[in-house]
Formats: structure tokens, C-alpha cells, sequence
């Protein structure tokens, strides 16, 4: 498989904190890769990482064959990557169409951004209901498709995902579920850390599994749910 | 004679409103309290006192002093923004306080202390209605600094470097996510406010035919008054705080002679804080264009929430005369509070 994105040997730190120790991942084109692990594992500040949010040292980026290893988060996200992050981050003083526009930043065909705006009206009516009204009114489920659907506007090639379920109803998620599949299916790689580890497995070709910042393991979903001790720690009795 | 008062207020007012926008722009989006500001006010109404004694064009005399304030404001911005991310945040306070007495010193030594006489280049012509006189170049003042008013809320409403800005104003983090490149977006706060203030300097010259290098100081607090008024980070708000400053200036130097001025502006302020326990906007304009909003505390010190509610910082104060509000001081922000008492939003999910 072609590898869109490949990472070797990220580094993260804060201080005196190493939150990602050396991480090397790589996400094929139209792939869905899961990052599994307990809280503080590293998983966001790996994302940050490679989006180039936080201060990351890292041997190699490359993505969409193009070496990314110094760019900066403009570069990275112009050439096809989009973080939806952790809890959601929605800009409240915005409305809700400029939250989307928002996303689409650093596009300069706005004829295109515009149809692209109306057909995302169409997936959300929720979010085309309230097209005009400040994003603090959106509920929580609401925010989430918000945050996606302004990740989708900057027509990313990878989406990078941190924690989409969280405060999530069971039936939410569900939905959240498919329409990750879905966008999947119209080609767009996905990189996923989830809680929801089952959900996860159940979506993703390949998942990662960190531990206090070093990714640990790395398999198929199926030989992940038959390792007793990955069951053990991170899936217990929960869904 | 109440018509003529009025006007000159006006003229007067418009000045400090653009000083007010200025500031207020820079604590809207960077909860940053710009010092130099006046500093560049000074060095623009000085220019123009320069040039014109040097029989430049006077338009061309116009050019050059308000393009001096944007390009100050950029010299600023290098020294003292930009290092805000590495260092306390009163550091660059403090240097853009260094600026304003960095410029008034540069200023004494090239053209000396004197309080100077602004050639006037052009005829004044004035118009009569009735007894009030109204001279045109202080119409095209007003007119000009309305304008450059309305561009600016053009800007930051509908464009995508203004929703840029917001962005940046109620979150940076956020803004750096979504691919805003912030260290190339914030210089333009500050060339716009650079901008803006020069714009009142040259007016103020002209006006008033007279500059020195102390002018800036005595603008500073009534353009910061203004935009407290105003409500920070709002900028129609801070107009209506300049104009509001320039009236009741005025009229305290006709009614109760000059050396009641202060008082009368200051006491003004106090008490229009005391009686609405909040800034203008919030009553008047519910505070579309406020910049910033009290999400923003992931990234935006305590000291933002005290600014905004200026009387926060004063313990007793916070509980007299009433409590008008059950909602949290922390983040507060006057618009988002009328709106929060208009109707029931949501919060924002916690984590
Ligand atoms: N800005 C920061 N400054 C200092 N330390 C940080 C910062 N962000 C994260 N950390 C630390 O880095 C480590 C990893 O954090 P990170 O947020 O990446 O974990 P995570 O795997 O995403 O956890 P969770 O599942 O709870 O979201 C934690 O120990 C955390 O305390
Ligand atoms: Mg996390």
C-alpha cells in the first residue's frame, strides 16, 4: 500500500514532560488507523505533533510524497491535512457558517467552498437550520459535526481525529461511526484516536497502541481484540 | 451656541474614538494593552506640524504621518508582541510603555518642547447654519474617521482575515489549527491601530492648528477611558466612548471652565460604570462586534476578566450596590453577558 503519511521517530515534549518518546507511524491512502491508549498516553500530543501545533522533533514527515519535516502548520494543512481536535475547539463568537468557512482558511477557491458549504448543509440540516446563529447555541452533538464538517472543508487528503465520541449519546456515536466510514468510502484517509476502543476496532484497518508516549504495538484490529492483554487494559466490560 | 458645542465635541470626540478603536482592537484580539499607541498619535501630529512648515502638499503631508503610525506600529509590534509568547506577559506592556517615552524623547530632541503652531494649508471654509458654524476640514474629519470605522467592522465582519482575527481573539490555539498563520496576521492589528491612531493625530493637528510631544500623553487615558466605556474590545463601542468623552469635555470646559475637566470626564466614567455596572455596549449595542468572548479562558490570563470588568479587581465593589447578574465573573464579557440574560446558551462542554 502507498504510504500518504509516514512519521519516524516523533518526539513531543513540555518541559521537562516527554509526552510522545519516539513514535514512527505511517497512514496509507484511504486507510482508517486507530491510536488506542489510556489517558496521558500521548495519543493527542502525537496528533499536535504531527499537525506541527506543539514543538515536535522528529526524524522524517513525509506526506502525499512531499517532505514535510520542518513545515508549519499552514504548510501541513494546505498540503491535505486537518485536524478535528479535542473537544471539538468550535469558535463560540462565530457563527456557525463562519466556523465552516473557518475551516477552509487557506482555500482560495471560494466558488468551490461554497458549494462544498451547501452540500455539507445537506448531510447536516441540523447545522443548515442554524447556519446564521453563534456555534455557543449548537448542542454538544452538534459542535462535533460542526468540528467535522470544518475539518471537511479544508478538503484534507488525511483527517486527523482526536476523540470524536467523547460526550457523545450511544446513538450519537453510532452515527458519528458511520459517517466516518462514509467518508472513507469518498476516499479520505483517516487517522483516529478513540476511548471508544471497540467502535474504533470495529471501523479501523490498522490500529497503534501507545503507552506513556512510545507506541507499544501495532496490528489488525482482529489480532488486537484476541490480545487478551490489550482486552484487559483498555476494552473491560464497556462498549 | 449648544449647536456649536455640540460640534466641536464631535470633532473632538471622533479623535479620541479613534484612539479608542485602536486600543481597543489590540485588547480585542491579542488582550494586549498597546502603551505606544499614543506615542504614535504624538509623532503623527507632530509630522504633520513638520511637513506643512516645510510647505509640503498637504495631502502628501497627510500620507506621510498617517503612514508613519503604521509603520510604528510594525517597528511595535517586532519589539514587543512578538516576544509576548516567550516571556511574562507585562513584558511587552512594559516595552510598549518604553515606546511611548522612547518616541516623545526622540521627538523633544529632533523639534524641542515648544507646543507648535500648525500652519493651516488650506482656507478654512465654513459653513453657517443659523448661528453654528461648521468648518468643512472638521466635517471631513468626522466623515473620514466614520469611515474608517465602518471599513474596519467591514473587515473584521466579513472577510476571511477578519474571521481570522475573531478567531485569534477568542482562541489563538485554535486559530494555529485551523492554518491561520497568526505571526502573519497579528502585525496587521497593529498597523491598523497604527493606522488609526496617526489618522487622529493629523486630524487633532489640523483641528486644533497645534502639536507638541506631549500631546500623546494627554489623549492616552481619555482613548483608554473611551474604550473602557465602550466596552473592551468592541469597536463601535469605543466610539461611542470617544464621542461621548469629547461632549462631556466640552461641555464641562463651557460650563464649569477648564480646569473642571478632568472631573467632569473621569467622573463621568466612574459613575457611568458605577450606575450600569457596565460598559455602553452593552446596553446600547448588543455586541455584534465585540471581538473577543469568554471561552477564550483556556488561553487568556485572569487579568483579561479584570480589565473587562474593570471593577472586578475591587472586592466590595463586586457585591454593591446589587448583584445584577448570577452568572460567573470569570471570562466576563459585556456583550456576552446581555446576550447570556437575553437567552439561555449553552456552555461550552466541559474538558
Ligand atoms: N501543554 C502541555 N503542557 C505540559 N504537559 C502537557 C501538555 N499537554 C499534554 N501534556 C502532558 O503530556 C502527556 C500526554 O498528554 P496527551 O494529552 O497527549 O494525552 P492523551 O493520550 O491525549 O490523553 P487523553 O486520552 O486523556 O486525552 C500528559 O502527561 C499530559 O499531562
Ligand atoms: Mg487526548
Amino acid at each position: 500500500m502507498s504510504s500518504l503519511l509516514s512519521v519516524e521517530s516523533l518526539s513531543v515534549r513540555y518541559g521537562r514532560v516527554h509526552a510522545v518518546r519516539g513514535a514512527s507511524l505511517s497512514v496509507g491512502e484511504g486507510e482508517i488507523v486507530a491510536v488506542l491508549g489510556a489517558n496521558g498516553a500521548g495519543k493527542s500530543s502525537l496528533l499536535n505533533g504531527i499537525l506541527g501545533l506543539v514543538p515536535a522533533h522528529h526524524g522524517a514527515l513525509r506526506f502525499a510524497s512531499r517532505d514535510l519535516t520542518g513545515a508549519s502548520p499552514p504548510q501541513r494543512i494546505a498540503a491535505g491535512m486537518a485536524l478535528v481536535p479535542e473537544g471539538r475547539r468550535i469558535v463560540m463568537s462565530l457563527t456557525v457558517e463562519e466556523n465552516l468557512l473557518m475551516g477552509a482558511y487557506l482555500r482560495r477557491d471560494a466558488p468551490a467552498v461554497r458549494k462544498e458549504i451547501e452540500a455539507l448543509y445537506a448531510r447536516f440540516p441540523n447545522l443548515a437550520a442554524r447556519r446564521a446563529l453563534l456555534a455557543s447555541v449548537l448542542s454538544g452533538g452538534e459542535q462535533q459535526m460542526l468540528a467535522i464538517g470544518r475539518g471537511i472543508l479544508a478538503r484534507p487528503r488525511l483527517m486527523l481525529l482526536d476523540e470524536p465520541s467523547l460526550g457523545l449519546s450511544p446513538l450519537l456515536v453510532q452515527e458519528l461511526f458511520r459517517l466516518l466510514a462514509e467518508l472513507n468510502r469518498e476516499g479520505l484517509a483517516l487517522l483516529l484516536v478513540e476511548q471508544n476502543t471497540r467502535q474504533a476496532l470495529r471501523l479501523c484497518t490498522r490500529a497503534y497502541v501507545m503507552e506513556l508516549g512510545a507506541i507499544v504495538m501495532q496490528d489488525r484490529p482482529r489480532a488486537l481484540l484476541d490480545d487478551q492483554r490489550l482486552v484487559a487494559a483498555y476494552l473491560g466490560g464497556s462498549r | 451656541m449648544l449647536e456649536q458645542q455640540l460640534v466641536n465635541s464631535l470633532m473632538l470626540g471622533s479623535v479620541y474614538a479613534l484612539i479608542a478603536v485602536a486600543f481597543t482592537l489590540a485588547i480585542g484580539v491579542l488582550n494586549f494593552l498597546n502603551f505606544s499607541l499614543p506615542g504614535l498619535f504624538m509623532v503623527a501630529g507632530m509630522l504633520t506640524w513638520f511637513l506643512l512648515r516645510a510647505h509640503v502638499a498637504w495631502p502628501l503631508a497627510a500620507l506621510l504621518a498617517i503612514g508613519s503610525g503604521g509603520l510604528l506600529g510594525l517597528l511595535v509590534e517586532r519589539f514587543t508582541y512578538r516576544l509576548m509568547s516567550r516571556s511574562a506577559h507585562f513584558v511587552p506592556l512594559v516595552t510598549s510603555m518604553a515606546f511611548l517615552i522612547l518616541f516623545e524623547n526622540l521627538v523633544l530632541i529632533a523639534w524641542g518642547s515648544d507646543l507648535q503652531r500648525v500652519p493651516l494649508p488650506f482656507e478654512t471654509v465654513s459653513w453657517r447654519l443659523g448661528p453654528t458654524v461648521i468648518a468643512v476640514p472638521q466635517l471631513i474629519g468626522l466623515a473620514c474617521a466614520v469611515l474608517a470605522v465602518a471599513l474596519l467592522d467591514v473587515l473584521l465582519k466579513r472577510t476571511r482575515i477578519g474571521r481570522g482575527l475573531r478567531t485569534i481573539a477568542e482562541d489563538p490555539q485554535t486559530a494555529v489549527l485551523l492554518g491561520v498563520p497568526v505571526a502573519r496576521v497579528v502585525p496587521l492589528v497593529f498597523v491598523v491601530g497604527g493606522l488609526f491612531t496617526a489618522l487622529g493625530g493629523f486630524l487633532f493637528a489640523i483641528n486644533y492648528q497645534q502639536a507638541s510631544p506631549f500631546m500623546g500623553e494627554e489623549i492616552a487615558l481619555k482613548g483608554i477611558s473611551a474604550m473602557v466605556l465602550g466596552g473592551m474590545g468592541n469597536i463601535w463601542g469605543a466610539i461611542l466612548g470617544g464621542l461621548l468623552i469629547g461632549v462631556v469635555e466640552t461641555f464641562s470646559i463651557t460650563w464649569f471652565g477648564a480646569r473642571a475637566v478632568d472631573i467632569g470626564v473621569y467622573g463621568l466614567l466612574l459613575a457611568i460604570l458605577l450606575c450600569l455596572r457596565t460598559a455602553l455596549s452593552c446596553r446600547w449595542s448588543p455586541g455584534s462586534s465585540t471581538l473577543a468572548s469568554p471561552h477564550s479562558s483556556r488561553s487568556a490570563p485572569t487579568a483579561r476578566a479584570t480589565f473587562r470588568r474593570p471593577m472586578a479587581c475591587i472586592p466590595w465593589l463586586r457585591r454593591w450596590p446589587r448583584s445584577s447578574s448570577v452568572h460567573s465573573w470569570d471570562g466576563w464579557s459585556p456583550s456576552r453577558s446581555c446576550a447570556r440574560a437575553a437567552s439561555i446558551s449553552r456552555l461550552p462542554p466541559s474538558r
